[in-house]
């Protein structure tokens, strides 16, 4: 055998040997989950098990949980039994932000809201304090509590936020008021970046704005150090440095709650009303082979004195409130009063 | 303790990543290359085929369908040595589809490759070429249906080595080169986040362990090109097909991009 004739042996070997190189690289484990009914209830529980981050928080065992339901899953007739039975299973999780989502419904657990009082009608707040007279601007609206002299804020949710300049005009117009208050009151919540879009308009200096904690691998217990993140004021726009109430209720939800956290915090802030409905964790979805999402906790938010506040952020100590139906037929606000009383002093 | 570890080696890992690359630039700086070049090939071509995407930080679900890319490809034969330094650039965009047909992922990805190969010539038909590349390589998968997850991104700068094997022969009356070349990543760093980090946080400024290095066991790349030459006129003509696939598997976040791809492009 000549020199040329082996090397074009080695070279047609490992020409050869090349398809058997690129299949040794398929064996990076992606677990592969069948389309019926234990294949899809085994994907939700271990995407559940592998990052949901409340597991000790609310003292579940996860893994009785999915004993309890599996059975129940494997002989599910339909699809929408299948839907009902994982969904169940998801409501053991006690947690507003797990949603499982398919073709013909969403669930939802509800009974972190429908538990509580409501404390909370926007008709009253808009007929009886502010006679109807206010701005809208976007999806908030604003207006003078008169004779109290006092701003009233209406921040219904963080899905959206407002610019710069708007927020600016916000204050400007209550430059001769005496105080704001903040009304959070059945704010669902929506993206983060809003709250800080807000609170940064109430601070003078950088302050410590809470503390991200995320899974670093499928162990229940498996987290990372806490990140501390901070807001800053803006530079070249109007601040609101006199005192600010914030009303809040159980409605008041994720980005809301953390909001509520976050002002909190600050020395000129009283939060008066309800303890709000939690929901700390950051979402993360996924899907099942089915074609349905599902969405849950993973990452934990806690608040600028490194407290989880999961199970919602309390009000300021003396103004916990609650509106009765008895004084909302009559046009009262309970928790809108203590507030102007609150400025009144 | 390895001396890769991903959160404490990182900076001088990149750092000597980057010595040897810049090594390797020195010396073929050092070397008389300035001298007159003998061949100088430029070809633009577009390739489209199947796409298979999985990243369990987006869905634990694959992913199956379409991509197309184009290409650019610079190359330098050196008449005084035996040589070549070739250039690769291509951007990819890839549309993908789950199971159950009721979401789409799409891709983009960018990448820059800098060659240099030695080459040995058997007889006036067979080359072999064996030398070392660096690759950057960026983009991203974007999954519609996902709230706070909706993109996972990759970044990976690495080391290579690289084959080429070519034949010339003639199809009828007209010459042609036949040709095989494979890159083969060893190391490199790559963009790491951790396992159920969220990019907000990232965002808000928690920056550590993001970049560990890519190396086997975690990041494992091959991509291959089997092309036909056909020189027409002045011009030639190529076709090929490119087999690529990628897969990293760091902080418990698994992903994996496999193409395959019919070629077609103009060599000038």
């Amino acid at each position: 055998m000549t020199k040329i004739q082996r090397y074009m042996d080695n070279i047609r070997n490992a020409i050869l040997l090349f398809p058997v190189f690129m299949s040794l690289t398929s064996c990076l484990n992606i677990e592969d989950y069948e389309n019926d009914n234990l294949g899809n209830f085994d994907a939700l529980w271990t995407f559940v098990d592998n990052h949901y981050c409340f597991f000790e928080q609310k003292n579940i065992d996860w893994q009785a949980v999915g004993r309890k339901y599996r059975r129940e899953a494997e002989i599910a007739g339909n699809s929408r039994i299948l839907f009902d039975v994982m969904s169940r299973m998801l409501d053991e999780l006690e947690d507003g932000h797990v949603n499982l989502s398919s073709w013909f419904a969403t669930s939802y657990y509800r009974n972190w809201w429908s538990d509580y009082p409501q404390n909370y009608n926007e008709r009253v707040v808009q007929q009886y304090y502010l006679d109807f007279d206010y701005h809208g601007l976007g999806s908030v609206y604003y207006g003078i509590l008169q004779p109290y002299n006092v701003g009233y804020l209406r921040l219904p949710t963080f899905a959206s936020g407002l610019g710069e300049g708007n927020i600016d005009a916000i204050i400007d117009y209550f430059s001769l008021c005496s105080g704001i208050i903040i009304d959070v009151r059945d704010n669902g919540g929506g993206a983060l970046t809003n709250v800080e879009l807000y609170v940064r308009r109430f601070i003078d200096h950088p302050v410590v704005a809470g503390y991200m904690i995320h899974k670093t691998g499928v162990g229940h217990n498996d987290f990372s150090e806490p990140f501390e993140y901070h807001f800053a004021p803006p530079a070249d726009h109007l601040l609101w440095l006199k005192p600010v109430a914030v009303l809040t209720n159980r409605s008041t939800f994720s980005a809301a709650n953390n909001f509520v956290g976050i002002m909190k915090s600050l020395p000129n802030v009283t939060v008066i009303g309800a303890t709000t409905g939690g929901g700390s964790g950051m979402p993360l979805s996924s899907e099942l082979p089915i074609g349905w999402s599902i969405r849950i906790s993973a990452c934990r938010i806690l608040d600028p004195e490194g407290k989880d506040t999961e199970f919602g952020v309390e009000p300021t100590p003396g103004f916990e409130i609650d509106i009765t139906p008895d004084d909302t037929a009559s046009g009262r606000d309970n928790i809108l009063d203590a507030a102007i009383g609150l400025f009144s002093r | 303790m390895p001396i890769l570890h991903p959160r404490i080696s990182v900076r001088k890992f990149v750092l000597i990543l980057w010595l040897i690359a810049a090594m390797g630039v020195m010396t073929a700086q050092n070397e008389p290359l300035a001298q007159p070049a003998s061949r100088i090939t430029n070809i633009f071509s577009m390739s489209g085929g199947s796409a298979h995407r999985a990243d369990t930080y987006l869905t634990p679900l694959r992913y199956n369908g379409w991509n197309i890319s184009v290409g650019y490809e610079h190359s330098l034969k050196f008449k005084s040595r035996p040589l070549m330094w070739v250039l690769d650039v291509e951007t990819r965009f890839d549309n993908t589809r789950n199971r159950a047909r009721n979401s789409t992922m799409l891709g983009a990805q960018f990448m820059a490759r800098w060659a240099l190969m030695w080459l040995r010539n058997f007889g006036t038909r067979y080359e072999l070429g064996v030398g070392g590349s660096t690759t950057l390589d960026a983009g991203a998968l974007y999954l519609r249906r996902n709230g706070n997850n909706p993109v996972a991104a990759n970044a990976s700068f690495t080391i290579d080595v690289t084959a080429q094997f070519a034949v010339n022969f003639n199809l009828g009356r007209v010459p042609a080169v036949a040709s095989y070349r494979a890159v083969l990543p060893v190391a490199g760093v790559m963009f790491t986040p951790d396992y159920g980090q969220l990019y907000y946080e990232i965002y808000m400024g928690d920056t550590k362990g993001l970049f560990g290095p890519a190396v086997w066991g975690r990041y494992f790349r091959l991509d291959q090109m089997l092309a036909l030459d056909l020189e027409i006129g002045p011009h030639s003509l190529r076709v090929g097909y490119s087999p690529d696939i990628v897969s990293t598997q760091v902080n418990g976040i698994v992903s994996r991009r496999i193409d395959h791809n019919f070629v077609i492009g103009i060599k000038l």
